[in-house]
């Protein structure tokens, strides 16, 4: 592409500069004849471009034929025949016009020999010529051919300088001197190719930057893939934490369940508990047939009433206890009225013999008046004194706290006795209880009167100067004196009593 | 044998002897004749059956113009009964009669074992229970019982 756009600068140096080189070929023309030639040469092919066609083609085939022959002979020896030939075939272009055409530049060729035979300095001309010569075919751009036949006039140019630059590596071999200037030229091509070569490195390496870039595409792509990667690890990640939690929230929700069902065991486990303990309650079984956390929470409570119920259970048996002591004191009371009853019936028999014993004395005392009655009517009076101081004496061992109502009642008992003495009826009624009295009781009151008569009641001995008070009871002067000092009542009954009141028994001890 | 308490107590104790009531015996000291123990039953049928309580008797030379000191030596729960044992009858303080003789003054305080007066109290709380909780009263009559077995 370099080359062509040089090419094309150099076109269009000349076209801007057709009248200097219309000038200068005439210049040429006066200079050179050959030029002139060349260029009369020139004239005659511009009427046939169809012709320069053909000519392309067969120059094509032309190189393509030359270098079948040379493959038989060595390499050297095929250069310097190759170079041989182009001079035959120079020389055979005036043979034929295909021939003349490339004898045409065969002809080119020769001349330059000459130019350098002449001398040294003159073969660098002949460098600038060869470059003149490269510039004759831009000559023949200024022909007024239409600009398809320039452009067929182009790549012939092509052709033609790369054919110009074999013949001048061709002149290198053949010259030291032109081989360093063409070394040199060499150089600058092989720095041009080198230029070509570091354009081509630079077109490698712009394709290597290419493929860097490509690396580094292929790199950030990698990265864009490492980083979907990372993305799609996050999401991946995320996925497997999402994944992870909602199977711990499943674990935690089959746990709770778990615990659910845990919580209705426990429930079932203290109702069938409860069962074992109350086999009546199917109630609870309704209640545990709701499945809400409220129903279960009645169950508790229900177990609670149902431990309730059994404490209730236990505190009627308890009271039920408490009962059985309450029959037992109930019991106890029972007996206690019983004995409350025998001790009353006890008490009447202990005042029915006190009271059989004062009858059967009065009964003595009534027959011991019949006797006296019968002698004196004041010994009577006397007597009837003297009985009733016996019958104190009968009281006095018998006294006790019970006494003290018994002797009222006898005292009483003797005013009867007097009413009884006037009535004769009485008198039997009496006898006849008194008989009774003494077939049961003849031994015990015998030995009873005795012990009466013989003692006191406060000295329990026989008495000594006995008194005897208004309420008709005996004692010892000096045992009433002591006593009545203390208190001014009888000891016997109680009643209000001095000393002064007692009289002495002398009738009594007289008579006895 | 001088006095005429120590012959009075002499002819008490004899008798005692020779015509002992139901549940009831005592005797004197063998050193002192003024100093007696005796020995109550509870009645029976009722609530102090099969009690034994011990009592002493400190009789003085005025006996039997004066009344003898008496006191329960077991312990005792009942309303007329004081803490140290001193019995609250009335026959012991001013209803004494010199005719009495040990023999009455025990079966006098037997009687009074199931005839409590809580009128005039001497121990409260037996009288309390006596009046308003006649089953604690009761429970509490038994352990005294029971503790008179051992004593």
């Amino acid at each position: 592409m370099y080359k062509y756009n040089l090419q094309n600068y150099f076109t269009l140096l000349y076209l801007f500069e057709n009248p200097p080189e219309q000038f200068n070929g005439e210049d040429q023309d006066e200079n050179d004849n050959d030029e002139i030639q060349q260029s009369q040469s020139n004239l005659p092919p511009i009427p046939t471009p169809s012709t320069s066609t053909y000519t392309s083609t067969t120059t094509i085939t032309t190189t393509t034929t030359t270098p079948t022959p040379t493959t038989p002979i060595t390499t050297n020896i095929n250069d310097k025949e190759s170079v041989s030939i182009s001079n035959i075939n120079v020389n055979d272009d005036s043979s034929s016009p295909n021939k003349r055409k490339l004898g045409e530049i065969g002809n080119s060729t020769p001349s330059q020999p000459p130019s350098k035979k002449v001398s040294t300095p003159k073969s660098n001309e002949s460098n600038k010529s060869v470059n003149y010569s490269g510039a004759s075919p831009s000559n023949e751009g200024y022909s007024p051919s239409p600009s398809p036949s320039s452009k067929y006039i182009k790549t012939p140019i092509s052709n033609s300088s790369s054919l110009s630059n074999t013949p001048l590596s061709n002149s290198s071999n053949n010259n030291n001197n032109n081989n360093n200037n063409n070394n040199n030229n060499n150089n600058n091509n092989n720095n041009n190719n080198n230029n070509n070569n570091n354009n081509n490195n630079n077109n490698n390496n712009n394709n290597n930057n290419n493929n860097n870039n490509n690396d580094n595409n292929d790199n950030d792509k990698s990265k864009e893939i490492s980083e979907d990667d990372k993305f799609t690890l996050k999401k991946q990640q995320s996925f497997n934490v999402n994944f992870t939690q909602s199977l711990n929230d499943e674990v935690l929700s089959y746990t709770s369940s778990d615990y659910y069902r845990d919580n209705i065991d426990n429930p079932t486990e203290t109702y069938t508990s409860s069962d074992n303990l109350n086999y009546e309650n199917f109630d609870e079984e309704l209640i545990f047939s709701a499945p809400n956390n409220k129903d279960i929470i009645h169950i508790i409570d229900t177990d609670n009433k149902s431990s309730s119920s059994s404490s209730l259970s236990s505190l009627p048996s308890s009271s039920s206890q408490t009962n059985q002591p309450k029959n037992k004191s109930s019991s106890t009371t029972t007996k206690t009225t019983p004995s409350s009853t025998k001790t009353r019936t006890t008490s009447p028999t202990v005042t029915k013999t006190n009271q059989i014993s004062p009858n059967s004395i009065n009964k003595f005392n009534s027959s011991n008046n019949n006797n006296n009655n019968n002698a004196i009517t004041p010994s009577k009076k006397k007597r009837i004194d003297y009985d009733l101081i016996s019958g104190t004496r009968v009281k006095t061992p018998k006294k006790s706290a019970i006494v003290s109502k018994q002797p009222k009642g006898f005292l009483s008992t003797p005013k009867k006795n007097t009413t009884t003495v006037d009535d004769d009826g009485g008198d039997d009624d009496e006898t006849a209880t008194s008989k009774n009295n003494e077939d049961l009781n003849k031994n015990t009151n015998k030995d009873s009167d005795k012990n009466e008569k013989d003692f006191c009641p406060i000295c329990q001995s026989e008495f000594v100067n006995p008194y005897y008070s208004p309420c008709n009871h005996t004692c010892c002067f000096e045992c009433w004196n002591q006593w009545l000092s203390l208190k001014l009542e009888c000891p016997v009954c109680r009643e209000r009593c001095r000393i002064k009141q007692c009289k002495p028994l002398t009738n009594l001890d007289s008579q006895q | 044998m001088s006095t005429a308490a120590r012959r009075r107590l002499m002819r008490d104790f004899k008798r005692l002897q020779s015509d002992p009531p139901a549940g009831i015996s005592g005797a004197p000291l063998e050193n002192n004749i003024l100093m007696w123990q005796a020995v109550i039953f509870g009645p029976d049928d009722s609530i102090w059956e099969g009690a034994t309580f011990k009592l002493s008797l400190q009789f003085s030379e005025e006996y039997p113009n004066d009344a003898p000191t008496v006191k329960f030596l077991s312990k005792m729960f009942h309303p007329n009964v004081y803490a140290d044992g001193s019995i609250c009858l009335d026959i012991l303080q001013n209803q004494w009669s010199p005719i009495y003789d040990i023999a009455a003054i025990l079966t006098s305080i037997q009687s009074l074992l199931c005839d409590p007066n809580p009128n005039s109290p001497a121990n409260s709380e037996s009288a309390r229970l006596f009046r308003e909780n006649k089953r604690e009263y009761n429970r509490k009559v038994k352990e005294i019982v029971e503790q008179s077995w051992s004593s």
